[in-house]
C-alpha cells in the first residue's frame, strides 16, 4: 500500500473511534426529515386553516345580504365579532375581523362605493393567508352585484369587462415544489458535504499541529504531499459517505412521507444528484485541508470552520434572491453550481450533461489545486513547529 | 554517521545556531551537552530536515541532507522533544504506521514490535490507547516507533527528560546497545552526569556555538578542570550567558 493509503487508513480509523463522528452521522440523516416534518405540518396547518374559516363579523345587522352571501359560501362560517375589533386581532384572539360600518347601507343604495373595513395582521402567516381568501370573497360579491345592478339597467355586464386575463402558468408543477421542502435538498447535502469532513481535517491537520506530533510524522521519508493527500481523502470520503448517506434520507423521506409532495424524483434523479454532490463532498474537504493547515489548535481549526459555513450557505441566498442565472459562469462555480445543478434535477429540470461533467471537473480541479497548496505549507517550519 | 559543518540558523535577529560542526560516528555515542536554549534542537531539527539551514552542510552517511532531505531521513530514526503519540491508537497501532510509512514488510514490522515489547517491557500497556498512557510508558513506545526501521543514525532530543528512574536506566540501556550494533547515536541533553556516564564524544553547546569538543578527559583537559561539571560552567559560563538567553527566547 502506498503512503497516502497508508496515511488514508490511520486518519479514517482514528476518526471513526472519535465519538464527533458519531454525532455527526446522526446529524446528517436527522436534519432534513426533521425540516420536512416541520414544514409539511406547518403548511398543511395554514392551508386547513383557511379552508375552514371562522370570520367575525361586526355590524352584520348593517348588511344581512352580504353576511348571508359569506355565510352560504362553502368552508366559512359567521361568528360574533368581539367588542373591540382592532384589540382582539392584536392579542391574537382571532386572526381577522370583517367590520361594517355604520353608513354602508346608505351608500350601497346610492350605488356609492359601499367601504368595508377589513382588519388583520398579516405578518401573521394565518392572518395573511385568511386575509387573502376574505379579500377573494368579496370581490367576487362586489362582481356579482355590479353585473346584477348593469342588467338591471339594460347593460351588459361584459362591457364592464373589456378585458378579460386569462393567466397561462409556465411555472411546472415541479418547479413549484422546489420553493417547498424539495428547495431543501441541495442546502442540506451541502450541509453534509461540509461538516462530514470537519471533524476528520481538524483532528489530522490542525489537531496534529497541536499535539507536535506533525514533527515525528514528517521524519519518515515520507514525501508531504502524499500524507496530506491521505488525510483528505480520509476526511472526504467520511464527507462522501455523509453526502451520501444525506441523499438517501431525502429518498426515504419522500418516498414514505407521502400527502406533503406530490413529486418524487426518478431513480435517475438520484443518481444525478449522488454524481453532482460527490465532488462537492471532495472540494469542501480540501478547502477545510488548507484552512486546518492554518490552525494552530483543534479549536481554532473549529473557529474557522464556523466561519467558513457561510459558504454552503451562499448559494442559497443567491438561488433565493435570483443572483444567478442557470448557465451564466458563476453557475459552474464549485458549491454554487453543484447547489444550482442538484435543484435543477429535483425540480424536473437538469442540466446538460456537459454542464454536469464542467462543474464537477471544475470542484475536482480546484480541489487539486488547494490540496498541492496545502501540501506546500504543510512542511514549512512556522507550520510544524508552533511552539 | 552525521557530519555537520558550518551550520548557521537565524530566527529574525536572534541567531540560534552559528558555525556549528562535529561528528557523530558510527559505533559511537555523541552527548550534545548544552544549557538550555543553547541551539541543540534547533541543530537537531536541521540533522533531520524539518529546519532549513542559512549556512553549512549536513551529510548523513554522505547524503546531502539539504539537497535530499528524505534520503537523509531513511537512515535516520529521530525522537524529537514533542513527546506525542496518536491518542486514539494503541501503543502497537502507533508503531505499526510509521512501520507502514517507513514501507517495512508488516512481518518484519510485527516481529520488531513484538522484540522491542519484551525489550521495553511495553506488553501491559501496548495494546491500549495512548491516550492514557503514562510518561514512561509514551516515552517507550515513541522510542520503539523511532527505531522501527532499524536506522543507522539515531538523534534522540532530551530523551530522558520528565522520565522516573526506571524510565531513565531503560532509555540508557537502549542508547548502548544501540551503540554496541554499530549505531551512530546523537543525543542532547543539558544533563551533565547523564553525558558523562553515556557518552563516548561530548559536544559542549553555548549560545548557539560549539565551545568544546572531544572525548570526556580532552574536554576536562581542555578545560583544565578535573570535575567535568566544573568545566562545563566554565566552558558554557558567564561570558556566555546572555547571548544563550536570548536563544531561548527565540526557541
Amino acid at each position: 500500500m502506498g503512503t497516502a493509503g497508508v496515511v488514508f487508513r490511520k486518519e479514517l480509523l482514528e476518526g471513526i473511534r472519535d465519538r464527533r463522528a458519531l454525532v455527526a452521522v446522526v446529524l446528517s440523516i436527522s436534519i432534513f426529515p426533521v425540516l420536512v416534518l416541520f414544514m409539511g405540518r406547518f403548511s398543511r396547518g395554514v392551508r386547513d386553516e383557511a379552508r375552514n374559516l371562522t370570520l367575525p363579523v361586526a355590524g352584520a345587522e348593517r348588511a344581512p345580504a352580504l353576511v348571508e352571501w359569506l355565510d352560504r359560501q362553502p368552508g366559512l362560517a359567521i361568528d360574533e365579532a368581539p367588542g373591540d375589533p382592532a384589540t382582539a386581532v392584536r392579542d391574537r384572539e382571532t386572526d381577522l375581523v370583517l367590520r361594517i360600518p355604520d353608513d354602508y347601507a346608505e351608500q350601497f343604495a346610492e350605488g356609492r362605493p359601499a367601504e368595508v373595513e377589513l382588519i388583520a395582521d398579516s405578518s401573521r402567516a394565518t392572518g395573511s393567508v385568511k386575509m387573502r381568501r376574505v379579500t377573494g370573497l368579496l370581490e367576487a360579491y362586489g362582481q356579482e352585484v355590479a353585473a346584477l345592478r348593469l342588467i338591471s339597467r339594460g347593460v351588459s355586464p361584459l362591457l364592464a369587462r373589456p378585458i378579460a386575463v386569462e393567466r397561462a402558468e409556465v411555472f411546472s408543477e415541479r418547479r413549484r415544489a422546489v420553493f417547498s421542502a424539495l428547495g431543501f435538498i441541495p442546502m442540506f447535502l451541502l450541509m453534509n458535504a461540509f461538516f462530514g469532513g470537519m471533524q476528520i481535517s481538524a483532528d489530522a491537520i490542525a489537531g496534529e499541529r497541536e499535539r507536535g506530533s506533525i514533527e515525528a510524522l514528517l521524519i519518515n521519508a515520507a514525501p508531504a504531499r502524499l500524507l496530506v493527500f491521505g488525510k483528505w481523502a480520509a476526511a472526504s470520503s467520511f464527507a462522501v459517505f455523509l453526502t451520501l448517506l444525506g441523499l438517501l434520507t431525502c429518498v426515504v423521506v419522500l418516498r414514505f412521507l407521502p400527502g406533503a409532495l406530490n413529486i418524487s424524483p426518478t431513480v435517475a434523479d438520484w443518481l444525478m444528484v449522488a454524481l453532482l454532490a460527490t465532488p462537492l463532498a471532495l472540494f469542501c474537504s480540501a478547502l477545510q485541508v488548507v484552512v486546518a493547515t492554518y490552525a494552530k489548535s483543534y479549536k481554532e481549526a473549529q473557529t474557522y470552520f464556523g466561519y467558513l459555513v457561510f459558504l454552503p450557505m451562499l448559494p442559497f441566498f443567491a438561488v433565493t434572491f435570483q443572483w444567478v442565472e442557470q448557465g451564466s459562469w458563476a453557475s459552474f462555480l464549485p458549491i454554487l453550481g453543484q447547489h444550482l445543478m442538484i435543484l435543477g434535477v429535483v425540480a424536473g429540470e437538469p442540466a446538460a450533461g456537459w454542464e454536469l461533467a464542467f462543474a464537477g471537473a471544475l470542484a475536482l480541479g480546484a480541489a487539486w489545486g488547494l490540496l498541492r497548496f496545502a501540501a506546500s505549507l504543510f512542511t514549512r517550519e512556522s507550520v510544524v513547529f508552533v511552539r | 554517521m552525521i557530519e555537520v559543518s558550518g551550520l548557521r540558523k537565524t530566527f529574525g535577529s536572534v541567531v540560534a545556531v552559528d558555525e556549528v560542526s562535529f561528528r557523530a560516528g558510527d559505533g559511537q555515542i555523541t552527548g550534545l551537552l548544552g544549557p538550555n536554549g543553547a541551539g541543540k534542537s534547533t541543530t537537531l531539527r536541521m540533522l533531520y530536515g524539518l529546519m532549513t539551514p542559512e549556512a553549512g552542510e549536513v551529510r548523513v552517511d554522505g547524503v546531502d541532507g539539504r539537497r535530499e532531505p528524505l534520503a537523509a531521513q531513511a537512515t535516520i530514526g529521530a525522537l524529537p522533544d514533542t513527546h506525542a503519540l496518536y491518542p486514539r491508537l494503541s501503543g502497537r497501532e502507533n508503531i505499526r504506521y510509521f512501520a507502514q510509512l517507513r514501507r517495512i514488510p508488516p512481518e518484519d514490522a510485527a516481529s520488531r514490535t513484538d522484540e522491542y515489547i519484551r525489550l521495553l517491557e511495553m506488553g501491559d500497556f501496548v495494546d491500549r490507547r495512548a491516550k492514557g498512557y503514562s510518561h514512561g510508558e509514551r516515552s517507550r513506545v515513541l522510542l520503539a516507533r523511532a527505531l522501527i526501521h532499524e536506522p543507522r543514525n539515531v538523534l534522540l532530543d532530551e530523551p530522558t527528560n520528565g522520565l522516573d528512574v526506571m524510565s531513565t536506566r531503560r532509555m540508557r540501556g537502549m542508547i548502548r546497545q544501540l551503540r554496541d550494533r554499530g549505531r551512530a547515536v546523537l543525543f542532547s541533553s543539558h544533563i551533565m552526569q547523564e553525558v558523562s556516564l553515556l557518552c563516548d564524544r561530548i559536544v559542549i553547546i553555548a549560545a548557539g556555538r560549539v565551545v568544546a569538543e572531544g572525548s570526556p578527559d580532552e574536554i576536562r583537559r581542555a578545560a583544565g578542570r578535573e570535575d567535568l561539571e566544573e568545566a562545563f560552567v566554565q566552558l558554557t559560563g558567564p561570558a556566555s550567558e546572555s547571548a544563550s538567553e536570548s536563544a531561548s527566547e527565540a526557541a
